[in-house]
């Protein structure tokens, strides 16, 4: 009898494995400054960290967006909206989230809060566009004595000039318990900390970079798409018939490659029109992306004798200088739906080029998305040239990654860990 | 030798008699086979790396020959510095591309090249620079080329290197084999092995940094087998591009290398081992059977040997008992006293073969081994032997040795065995003659010899006298039992009897015993 007992353990224990790991640390190298932590980092491990402690009123997810905070939203008018409030949703401390939380994060993204009762907060949006843009940068936090307070999965345990530790609010074996950011002087020094062991994370990695990652034992190349693009921006000193010509002329798979150094393309592209002649066009970027100046001298070649001077701007300066140029090669956001309404809705929080179609804004303020897509298409404002793309280097015991729409690392929490 | 024992021995002899050579022969074959492979293991990495180094070579050559071009369809006219960033955008490894001109500033100028490498090049030189990692942290070279159109001009760019890290990453050889490629200084600037990887980045020297340097000027020198980055034994195969410096070494675990080789060398051993488990088999199969053939054939020799002696010794026995039976017969009293000694004599004669046959029968085992002066044993053999000795005119003298020469023996069989002696020495001897017992003590072993001066053994009896029934004495008095039985007695006390004689001179018996320790005094 004992040794069946012997046995049936044997097997019990055998059968279980090794036990997942319970204080699995996630070490990333982010490129200092770190940033101040808070909801309304942007930049710097201080922005990654947010996606942890912090959470949007509503995520963009591919079939719309989700929420924790909000049962449903209605719109109540072009701009007016009421977020319907969802009971029991607390912060890390336990305590409620409460209608004020939600008027704070609200107001931080420049809407007006009209009202709040403890079920709802009714406000009114800076555009027409829809709220879940919005809400997307919307975070809910509550600043205390000792720093902000989230709802998020982690919490901030320790925080350092060149370090900060999250640690998992509630113990979940078999994931990620805490993540350490570690402030690094340059993406190579952080790149080789990682190739070294000393690091088993990276965020925002390049496509060069990720190279020297094929073949490393204990690391893994996750990839997944930014809500970012590269866009070429038509500005409005051209006539409307102009810039749709212009627009309907821009090879963007050739851009795109140029813009990525790489062969195009793999299928043959269709013909486009001419584009109309005129003077040559000025065509300016600020300096944000790397594939910016191959991408803006590509545009000027495919603009043919209509391509300009090619200015590079300074970041500083750039909104203000960009009033001079016909074309600025920059970033825009193209997640959550209808982030594109604050590029192209006059007044727009990021129209830096001075847009203004009265007819878009009339359809954005009827809500009528088919009148606002063919008013682009008659008055273009913008070309995307290439989505951009995500990329991060992990700890290869982490099981199918998947990196955030959004934040890069908002998924994070779900991550399961190999034992 | 028990049959067992004997069968043991023939069964090693015919095993290494079989297996010896295989073996042999085979090592010789596994450390040929482990050599060549060795040999081509790093001929394979050798070849890789060359094969390597070329295509890193035509790589740099090509993105050079695109600079060229570049700086070709750039043109001379006015609008040349927009031509050259267009025709840039075709050449996806050019970088930074600038035309550059005696006015440019230094600033402008390619990061790794100072002003006299660019003015070499704007007088009709191309000049490129060491390898670097630019400011993404790719590898790239700095390369100027003149200008043709436009004297006095050159093209500059930063020739992007990303792909020597891509092939250098995707040489596999083998599960373990990977490429590393370093600059003339022996830094490493490419790693197929991801533990190297960071030393690309931070410059740290690498184990094969040292070989690397020397491998530049001559690839052929650098070592072959070393201790890899993993603390591993590797083997290696170098090559150079003599043109930037740069060497590409092939590295793969000597482990798995030779896995070939050593699984051969395993199959070699597994057949060895069979082969001498079958030889063993064999061996033990038909020794058995053979020494069966051989025991039932002695048998029958030997009943042979003893009807024949039997019949040789009982028949004249038989014949004396029918004359002394005839002699009865007669009723003459005359003949009473006669027929009394011949029947005495018979009798006596037949116990002896009783005698004989008993001992024969009987195993030699030394049951109550105590010890034993031999100094002692010799005066009680001559007491014992004396009478009969007496009877056949013969003198009996003991020499003993006079410093305690003790065994431990059954002090009964060994009597036996050294009264068989004697009686044999004295019946050899004439009238007349002494026959000697002498005591020795050596180092280990204690002896007793008994000498006799009389006719001698035939040499040619010699080698077989300790035969059972081998006797050729035939005098109707003796089977040849004696002296087996004494060979019997003495090897049972784990000791040894020899002889020596000389025909006319007479015979020495010799008896070896361990010496043992003489008893504590009570």
């Amino acid at each position: 009898m004992r040794r069946v007992f012997l046995f049936a353990l044997a097997g019990t224990l055998a059968c279980a494995g090794r036990p997942p790991p319970e204080d699995f640390v996630l070490r990333v190298g982010v490129i200092e400054p770190m940033g101040e932590v808070g909801p309304h980092a942007d930049a710097g491990g201080a922005a990654l960290a947010g996606d942890l402690l912090f959470e949007p009123l509503a995520t963009p997810r591919p079939g719309g967006a989700a929420s924790k905070f909000l049962r449903r939203w209605e719109r109540l008018g072009p701009r007016r909206w009421r977020l319907d409030l969802e009971p029991g949703v607390r912060f890390n401390d336990g305590t409620p989230v409460a209608a004020g939380d939600v008027a704070d994060a609200v107001r931080a993204q420049g809407m007006t809060v009209l009202s709040t009762t403890p079920a709802t907060v009714e406000v009114e949006a800076r555009g027409a566009y829809p709220v879940e843009v919005d809400l997307a940068f919307a975070t809910v936090a509550r600043r205390t004595a000792t720093g902000w307070l989230g709802t998020g999965a982690f919490a901030v345990e320790s925080q350092e000039p060149h370090r900060v530790v999250l640690r998992r609010v509630q113990p979940a074996p078999g994931r990620i318990a805490r993540v350490e950011l570690v402030g690094c002087a340059s993406s190579r020094e952080a790149f080789a900390r990682l190739l070294r062991g000393e690091l088993n994370g990276m965020a925002s990695l390049d496509r060069a970079l990720a190279e020297l990652l094929d073949g490393v034992p204990g690391l893994q190349v996750v990839r997944g798409t930014a809500p970012s693009a590269l866009a070429a921006w038509l500005s409005p000193r051209l006539p409307a018939e102009e810039r749709r010509r212009i627009a309907a002329a821009i090879p963007v798979a050739e851009i795109a490659a140029a813009a990525r150094a790489e062969p195009c393309c793999s299928e043959p592209q269709p013909a486009l029109p001419l584009v109309p002649p005129g003077r040559p066009l000025r065509i300016g970027y600020p300096r944000y992306l790397p594939e910016q100046p191959r991408a803006a001298i590509a545009l000027r070649r495919a603009l043919g004798a209509r391509g300009g001077e090619v200015v590079a701007l300074d970041l500083a300066t750039w909104v203000r200088a960009s009033a001079n140029f016909d074309l600025v090669v920059a970033p825009m956001l193209v997640r959550p739906p209808g982030v594109e309404a604050r590029y192209f809705e006059t007044g727009g929080q990021f129209n830096v080029l001075g847009q203004s179609d009265p007819a878009y804004d009339a359809a954005l303020a009827a809500g009528d998305e088919r009148a606002q897509e063919e008013e682009l298409r008659r008055a273009p404002q913008a070309v995307v040239i290439l989505r951009r793309e995500r990329l991060a280097a992990l700890d290869a015991r982490i099981q199918d990654p998947v990196l955030g729409d959004w934040g890069i690392f908002e998924r994070l929490p779900e991550w399961k860990v190999a034992p | 030798m028990n049959r067992g024992r004997m069968v043991a021995r023939l069964t090693v002899l015919v095993a290494l008699a079989g297996v010896l050579p295989v073996l042999g022969v085979g090592a010789i074959a596994v450390e040929s086979l482990r050599r060549r492979s060795e040999s081509a293991a790093r001929e394979t990495l050798r070849a890789v790396a060359v094969q390597a180094a070329a295509r890193i070579g035509a790589y740099v050559s090509d993105q050079r020959e695109a600079l060229r071009a570049v700086a070709a369809a750039a043109g001379t006219g006015p609008d040349a510095g927009r031509r050259l960033e267009d025709a840039v955008l075709d050449a996806p490894g050019l970088g930074h591309a600038a035309l550059v001109g005696p006015e440019t500033p230094a600033a402008a100028l390619p990061r790794t090249l100072d002003a006299a490498a660019v003015a070499q090049a704007r007088a009709g030189s191309e000049v490129a620079s060491e390898i670097y990692l630019a400011d993404d942290d790719t590898p790239a070279v700095d390369a100027c080329v003149p200008s043709r159109g436009r004297p006095g001009w050159a093209v500059c760019a930063q020739l992007d290197l990303l792909e020597l890290w891509r092939f250098v990453q995707r040489i596999h050889v083998g599960e373990t084999g990977y490429a590393l490629a370093f600059d003339r200084k022996g830094r490493i600037i490419a790693s197929g092995a991801g533990a190297l990887r960071a030393a690309i980045l931070t410059g740290d020297p690498v184990p094969e940094g040292e070989a690397a340097r020397g491998a530049s000027r001559n690839p052929g020198a650098a070592p072959t087998r070393y201790r890899g980055p993993l603390g591993e034994e590797v083997l290696a195969g170098w090559a150079a591009l003599p043109d930037s410096g740069w060497t590409v070494v092939v590295e793969q675990s000597a482990d798995e290398a030779l896995r070939a080789a050593r699984t051969v060398q395993w199959v070699l051993l597994a057949i060895s081992l069979a082969a001498l488990a079958l030889s063993v088999a064999v061996g033990v199969r038909q020794s058995r059977k053979v020494l069966a053939e051989l025991e039932v054939d002695e048998r029958w020799r030997t009943a042979g040997r003893i009807a024949a002696g039997i019949t040789h010794d009982l028949g004249h026995r038989v014949a004396i008992l029918q004359q002394t039976a005839g002699m009865a017969a007669t009723g003459e009293a005359a003949f009473l006293p006669r027929i009394r000694d011949n029947l005495q004599s018979e009798v006596a004669t037949l116990r002896k073969f009783v005698a004989d046959f008993a001992d024969l029968s009987r195993d030699v085992k030394v049951v109550d081994r105590l010890p034993l002066d031999l100094d002692a044993f010799a005066e009680s053999v001559r007491r014992t032997a004396l009478p009969h000795a007496e009877k056949m005119g013969v003198l009996l003298e003991v020499a003993p040795s006079g410093a305690g020469a003790w065994t431990a023996g059954d002090r009964y069989l060994l009597e036996r065995a050294a009264l068989n002696l004697v009686s044999n020495a004295v019946e050899a001897s004439p009238r007349g003659a002494t026959v000697r017992l002498e005591v020795a003590a050596g180092d280990g072993t204690v002896e007793l010899a008994v000498v006799d001066r009389g006719a001698g053994i035939p040499s040619g009896r010699l080698p077989s006298i300790f035969d059972a029934f081998a006797s050729t004495k035939r005098t109707g008095a003796h089977v040849g039992l004696g002296l087996p039985n004494v060979k019997r007695i003495v090897d049972a006390h784990g000791g040894r009897v020899a002889v020596r004689s000389t025909e006319g001179e007479g015979s020495t018996f010799r008896i070896t015993l361990p010496r043992a320790e003489p008893p504590a005094p009570a």
